[in-house]
């Protein structure tokens, strides 16, 4: 125990990293302030003046010096979270909110989720605008520029983390991606459904879905020996057991939002999602690995969907029927 | 609710400066890695921050932050399971290690052995001979018995001991 506690005292932190991790923390305590403090109300002036200027199309940097010149800060980036395309603060939110949170964090793993996170708001984004009937073809385009851009990037992270040999981040981000775009894709068709028109960014979708299918089907294929498959079952049913908490976290967030009919049916849901931890456990201790994984993974795939769907839900009034969307989501659509 | 001022945020910075590098420490020796390490540090304060900016308090910081650092790294554990020695060889060296106390050799066999450890019984460990917590505190932020908390810091050790790497 004495090496221990020597060795204790040799980790240390470096002073700039400290010092990051501290700038982190106050860009964070900005966005979010303390409630009923009222030293912010002075910032909150010029965010709501803003908001009354003629919504124009900005360059980056008119927009920064604007929000220098108004000595604001935690009141903008509050403002311009909720920003559309071609308003005045969208490139804050994209561009310095956005890059600021992905900044944050140091393991990959961790910036991968943020990016398919700001992937799926550019989703929300065109659903909401559609839905009010304020899509039009410049925003649209916006939107798709950048849902491309982060497309890319994810394109990005799948391949470095190929290159490190770290399948299982591979797998459970590719899985990721695919659930929520073609959850996305239900919900664009459901509006297009309702509008008649042609539900944007769906072709766009499609193509994207077809391809990370296939990739996952390559993937699963690399996944040969018992000892793969176990330490892959094994690694799901952990990232599983973390999903259920999540969406069982965000429905307990949300409740109040949602009627009792569509609360019900979320939590039932949820139930399968459990029936199927269960299996998969059971598989697990029998020893058959790749019924295992395949089982996980499903259930994490429905778990997913549930809370992309309840926010489309709450959100955009659209009920995606995840009774049918199941087959589509098991192993992404494969037959 | 509580009404926060503006020397509230100077507060929570000073807490940060005090405390920031033990629960680096505390995440690092639970995980090996030096960057999640980092991550899960940060994580921490952004929580308990998000936590005060809700409304609520906290009346004693270093045990809610040691709670929260706990779920955490559980969390994060059911996603990876332990790290192989493979990669553990190669992030043994992970940490900022002054070069004064043990040398390579040492430090890989002590990562090597706390590694291969239960869960429930490296935490106690680190909690003891890295935090330097006292068992009634290890038994306050566990939520374990103090005699809880003393068998598997016995039971521990015993292990570490009879582990020949």
């Amino acid at each position: 125990m004495k090496e221990l506690k020597k060795l204790a005292k040799d980790v240390f932190l470096k002073k700039e990293e400290k010092e990051q991790i501290k700038n982190n923390l106050i860009s964070f305590m900005q966005d979010h302030p303390v409630r009923n403090v009222e030293e912010y109300s002075h910032i909150y002036q010029p965010a709501l003046f803003l908001k009354k200027l003629t919504l124009k199309p900005m360059p980056l940097i008119i927009t920064l010096i604007t929000v220098l010149l108004l000595g604001g800060g935690a009141g903008i980036s509050a403002a311009a979270e909720s920003s559309m395309p071609n308003s005045l603060l969208y490139p804050v939110k994209v561009g310095i909110n956005e890059e600021v949170r992905g900044f944050f964090t140091f393991s990959p793993e961790k910036k991968a989720e943020w990016e398919a996170r700001r992937m799926e708001r550019r989703l929300e984004e065109a659903e909401k605008l559609f839905l009010e009937n304020k899509l039009d073809k410049s925003k649209e385009q916006k939107i798709q520029e950048k849902f491309t851009e982060r497309m890319d990037r994810l394109d990005e992270k799948m391949a470095e983390f190929k290159e490190k040999d770290n399948l299982q981040a591979q797998t459970n981000l590719a899985s990721r991606i695919e659930t929520s775009l073609q959850v996305h894709q239900k919900i664009l068709d459901k509006l297009n459904k309702d509008k008649s028109k042609n539900s944007p960014l769906s072709s766009v979708l499609k193509e994207k879905i077809e391809k990370l299918s296939k990739n996952q089907e390559l993937l699963e294929k690399e996944l040969k020996s018992e000892t793969q498959f176990k330490m892959a079952a094994e690694g799901k049913l952990g990232a599983l057991e973390n999903k259920i908490k999540e969406v069982k976290r965000f429905l307990e967030k949300h409740k109040n939002r949602m009627s009792a009919e569509s609360l019900k049916k979320t939590q039932e849901q949820i139930g399968e999602v459990k029936k199927k931890l269960e299996e998969g456990r059971k598989k697990l201790e029998e020893g058959k690995y790749r019924e295992a994984f395949l089982l996980f993974q499903d259930a994490h795939r429905l778990a997913g969907a549930i809370k992309v769907s309840t926010t489309a839900l709450i959100d955009l009034d659209v009920k995606v029927d995840l009774k049918i969307d199941l087959n589509d989501l098991k192993r992404g659509g494969r037959k | 609710m509580p009404f926060f001022k503006k020397d509230a945020r100077e507060e929570f910075l000073s807490v940060y400066n005090k405390l920031s590098e033990a629960i680096f420490k505390h995440c690092y020796f639970r995980v090996f890695d030096r960057e999640l390490a980092k991550d899960l540090m940060q994580e921490v304060f952004l929580r308990a921050w998000k936590y005060l900016s809700q409304g609520n308090e906290i009346r004693n910081f270093k045990a809610f932050l040691y709670k929260t650092a706990n779920n955490i790294i559980i969390d994060q554990s059911k996603k990876k399971k332990n790290v192989s020695l493979d990669e553990l060889r190669e992030k043994g060296f992970d940490a900022q290690f002054k070069e004064n106390y043990l040398d390579k050799l040492e430090v890989k066999n002590i990562l090597k052995k706390l590694n291969k450890l239960d869960d429930k019984y490296k935490t106690v460990i680190i909690m003891r001979y890295i935090d330097h917590f006292s068992l009634k505190e290890i038994s306050s932020l566990t939520e374990q018995s103090e005699n809880t908390v003393s068998v598997r810091l016995y039971r521990g050790i015993k292990k570490l001991k009879e582990l020949n790497l």
